[in-house]
Formats: C-alpha cells, structure tokens, sequence
C-alpha cells in the first residue's frame, strides 16, 4: 500500500522536486555534523569575515565557521519537532482511533474534550510550557505533543468512523473476527492514508513552529546552532556580514518549501487514490 | 428564536470553560514546570527570607490546586500581581499595550485583505489560467515561509538597506524623533503578508465556485457586461465567506502579532510576552498569556455567533 501512494507523489512535479529537497536536507541534517569543516562550537576564523577558502560562508560575530553552524544545526530544528509530532500521534491518534471505530456516549465525550483542547491558542499553550520550562528537550518535545495531538485526533477519530460503518469492516465482523483484529487488519490501513497526509502537515508546522520560538529565543539557548537562532543573531549584524543571516534563513526555507511540497503531494495522492 | 439563543447560550459557556481550562494550563505550567518556581522567580541572589516571602504569598505553600483557585480569584477580582522585574502592577504594564497590539492586528488585517482579495478573485475568477498559476505558486511559497523570515526580510531589504522606513517602532515612541505614522507601516505590512495566503486561497476557491455558477453564466449569456457580473454576482456571494475566512486568519495573526512586535520592537503585548519569558517574570506572562488567550477566544465566539446569525440554516439545526 505505501509503495504504490509513494509511486504517485513522485509522478507529480511537486512530489518529485519536495522528495529530491527533502534528501538534501535529510543529508544536512543526518550528515551535516560529519562534514562540516570545524565545530560549530569553536572560533576559528577573524569574526564578521567575509567568504573565504577556509569558510566557504564566512564567519559570525564570534568567529565561528557559519556554514558548519548551518550543516550542524539541521539536527536541532528537525528531530525535536519531529519526535513530538510522532508523540502526538501516539497520543492523538491510537485514542481517535479507538474511539472513532467505538462510538457510543465515551466517543461523544472524547469529540467534546479534542473541540475544547483546538479552541485554545496554540502558540500561546506552547510558549508558556517551553517559556516555562525552559529549553529541556523533554518539555519541547512534549509541548508539541500536547499542542498537535487533538488536531491530529480529530482527523483520526472521523477517518475510523467512518471506516467503520463501511462493508468490509461488517463483513470482518459477519466473519467472527475479534475487535482488536478489526481495528487492525481493517480499519488501519484505510485511515493510513488521511493519517499520512496529516503527519506530514503537522511535521510542517511543528517544526516551523520550533524555529520560532528559537528565533523568540524561548527555545534553544545560545551558543546552539539552531537556525532560527541564527537568524535572530544574523539580524543584529546583517548589515556587517549578512552571510550569518542568509546561510540559516535560505536552509530554513528550503526546508519549509520541501515540507510543503511533499505535504501537498501527499494531499493529492491520497486525495486520487480515494475516488 | 428561542433555539438560536440556546444556541448562543451553549457556545459562550463552551468558550467561558475553554477559558479556565486555559488560565489552569497557565497556572500549572508556572507551577509545576520549574523545579523551584520562587527561585526561578526571584533568581540566585534572593535570600532564603524572600523565597519563603514570595512562596506564602503567591500561596505555593499550599498544594496547587488550592494555588490555582486562589489565583483564579484573584484574577476575577482585578488582582493581577506585580512584575517581578519592575514592581510595577501587571495591569499598568500591559493595558496601555493592549490598544497597541490591537490595533497592530487590524492594520495587519486590512493589509492582508488589500493584498489578497484581489490576487484571489483574479485567480478565482480564472482559474486555471496562466495568471491563477503564477499567483497560486506565489501564494505557496510565502505559506511556506515562517513568520519572522517575513518580518525579518521586510525589515532588512526596508529599514537596513533601503533605509526608507524606520528598524524599530518603539524607538519612535521613546525618543519622539522620526515620524510615528511611519514606524506602523513595517510591521503592519510583515503581518498583513503573514495572512495573505490562507485569505487568498479562500477567496480564490469562493470566487472559482461562483464564476461557475449558472446565475453567473445566465447573466453572461444574457449580454451583461462582465464588470457588472462581476459586482453584482460573484462579489456579494463571496462576501458571504468573509466571516469564515476571519475565523481562520484569526490564528494565523496572533501567531504573527508576537513574532512581528518581537521583530520590530513594538510596543505591545505580545512583545511584552516574550521579554517576560526570558526575564523570568512569571506574573507577566501568566497576565499576557491569559489575556491574549481570552482575545482569541472571545473573537472566535463572536465569529461563530455572526455566522449562525447570518446562515438560517444553521440557526434551526445547529449544524449545516
């Protein structure tokens, strides 16, 4: 099922040109530490210098090397948002899931709470916890949970409802089949490909998301290479080296814009393969 | 009339119950979350005397749900502490912004709909064109920037490099040099661009459906000219998704109200926020958090109620 969804994003242009930015990034963020040419820690150059041979994109105002700041900062934009995405669906979706498919009086109460948990401000939940917190990793990734998992629950609920008034799924129960089996065999894979969709649009966001609050400077903390980080020192010094500035932002971006690409790809491959 | 009060009725206790459950978040996160919250409060050089100064009088002595309650009451009574940081009362600190964030959110509304209700409708209206691509690509691209990269781009391509425009708004207010007028056009601009896409792609969807509508093609048919099919067809149906599109944007421009005041030192609430997070200042952000938290809930249930007074339908039902 997976193979022939992902043989039809790439037959879109979108689909193969997120696909390709995504490998390049995935290659930034996975082996950016590893061929970075100094530390992302270390000052090894004149600071505010301009492109050289020995930093191809200059350096920052501490004479850090900026592009291994960018290779190496790849890491901390990416996996805390991702890690929480997948908490969200872990949280957000097994409980939609079980409650779509099962109905009854516990199904309207759980509509009711996941209505209340999307009417509150997202930011505004996220900045207090990590404002709160501080940068722990453990309260970033659970901020996102807490934040994604009712949007997320809310599509996995309707998708398993609906799975579950169709035929295939009353023949299974005509068949003697066990709920859980049901659940598994049957209702699973036809909510895959709605939750696929939302998986990736809430990577989107979460990840977006995290980059602002480094750049609010809630986030990651200093001397961190996040980008979003960089991007709020770059701006200080933009008009001396607008490098510490460009090299994060257009990373950032290319990031998005791959994200975005490969959502939408998603949403139309999963969008065609249901009519 | 008796159902559509009812109604009414059941969504603003819906929204009043989202309130506490967000003004408990609030609380229990300024509880909970850090490991000694009167030493993050008051910081490393407080003496033991001030801690336990501070514990019994923010009542963290007491277990938190007895705190939260106390707190909550103090909050409905007007009592909203003091900043930790300039002993100010809360309330003085953040009213004064409150007007300004405001009215930053609707200048940047205003912009937002300048700029994207004609690129939609002209990509509505022909859709499919070489014209609707171009805008819908271009409409792609910027909801896939992050908010502060616009400001952040605004702000430099405009005040550092052109210099046509001041960096900062606040500035202006503190030293009284420069043109006030101007210090809004940066940041209104960064916010307004932040909401241009999700509008933009609704109207172009509104448009698209109507300009298909056979009262439009009728109308064509019959020899009207197209301008005037235009405003007195397709327009006045598209009016009609205004207040859905509203309720959408709204998300959208609190996110952006914070990043772009932070962006262009503003003086609002939402930068206000911000610095408090770092400073540690716990009253201010509880007070912040709240009181944008209680905007965007209140608006949103003014916009639901506008709906369901505009729509029969769903003024009988309660559903479409």
């Amino acid at each position: 099922m997976v193979p022939p969804l992902l043989r039809r994003v790439l037959s879109y242009r979108e689909g193969r040109f997120g696909f390709a930015l995504l490998i390049v990034i995935a290659f930034i963020v996975i082996g950016g530490p590893f061929i970075a040419p100094d530390s992302p820690f270390a000052t090894t150059g004149i600071p505010l210098s301009g492109p050289s041979l020995a930093h191809l994109l200059g350096t920052d105002e501490l004479g850090r090397d900026v592009l291994s700041r960018v290779l190496a900062g790849g890491r901390d934009v990416v996996l805390l948002p991702v890690a929480g995405i997948l908490g969200a669906f872990l949280l957000g979706g097994v409980t939609g899931l079980i409650s779509g498919y099962g109905g009854g009086w516990p199904d309207r109460v759980y509509t009711a709470v996941v209505n209340v948990a999307l009417s509150v401000p997202a930011l505004l939940v996220v900045l207090i916890l990590v404002g709160v917190g501080k940068d722990s990793p453990a309260v970033i990734v659970t901020a996102i949970a807490l934040v994604y998992a009712p949007g997320i629950a809310r599509i996995v609920r309707g998708a398993a409802q609906a799975a579950g008034r169709s035929e295939y799924v009353d023949v299974a129960r005509l068949r003697g089949e066990g709920v859980t089996s049901i659940a598994v065999r049957e209702v699973l894979p036809n909510v895959a490909g709605t939750v696929a969709v939302q998986l990736a649009l809430s990577c989107t966001q979460a990840v977006l998301l995290l980059a602002t609050l480094d750049f609010l400077g809630v986030g990651a903390q200093p001397p961190s290479p996040s980008w979003g980080l960089m991007i709020a020192d770059g701006e200080q010094i933009v008009v001396l080296q607008p490098l510490t500035l460009v090299g994060p932002a257009v990373a950032l971006m290319l990031l998005a814009l791959a994200f975005n690409l490969l959502s939408g790809a998603l949403q139309r491959a999963v969008a065609e393969r249901q009519r | 009339m008796v159902r559509t009060t009812w109604l009414f009725a059941r969504r603003s206790i819906v929204a009043v119950f989202t309130l506490l459950v967000l003004s408990a978040v609030v609380y229990f996160a300024s509880r909970l979350l850090p490991a000694n919250p009167a030493r993050a409060a008051l910081g490393k050089t407080a003496s033991a005397a001030q801690v336990h100064r501070f514990i019994v009088q923010q009542g963290l002595d007491h277990s938190a749900l007895a705190g939260y309650l106390q707190w909550l009451g103090h909050v409905l009574t007007g009592n909203w502490g003091t900043s930790l940081l300039s002993q100010s009362p809360v309330v003085q600190l953040a009213l004064p912004r409150l007007l300004q964030t405001f009215l930053l959110a609707v200048l940047g509304f205003i912009v937002g709909s300048l700029i994207a209700i004609p690129l939609g409708y002209l990509a509505g209206a022909r859709a499919d064109s070489r014209l609707d691509l171009a805008i819908s690509s271009g409409i792609v691209g910027l909801a896939a920037l992050p908010e502060f990269v616009v400001a952040v781009a605004l702000l430099v391509i405009f005040a550092v490099e052109l210099r046509w425009l001041p960096v900062t708004s606040g500035a202006i207010e503190s030293t009284g040099y420069g043109n006030p007028l101007l210090a809004y056009v940066l940041p209104a601009a960064s916010l307004g661009l932040v909401v241009v896409p999700q509008m933009a792609r609704q109207v172009r969807i509104t448009a698209s459906e109507v300009a298909r509508e056979q009262y439009v093609s009728a109308a064509v048919l019959r020899g009207i000219a197209p301008r005037r099919v235009a405003l007195r067809y397709i327009i006045p149906a598209v009016a009609g998704r205004v207040v859905n599109v509203f309720t959408l944007t709204l998300a959208a421009l609190f996110t952006g109200v914070v990043v772009v005041e932070t962006v262009f030192g503003y003086p609002g609430v939402g930068q206000l926020l911000v610095t408090s997070i770092g400073n540690n200042d716990s009253p201010v952000v509880e007070f912040c958090v709240v009181l944008m938290g209680t905007g965007y809930i209140m608006l949103n249930l003014a916009a639901d109620l506008f709906v369901i007074a505009l729509n029969p339908r769903l003024r009988r039902t309660g559903v479409m």
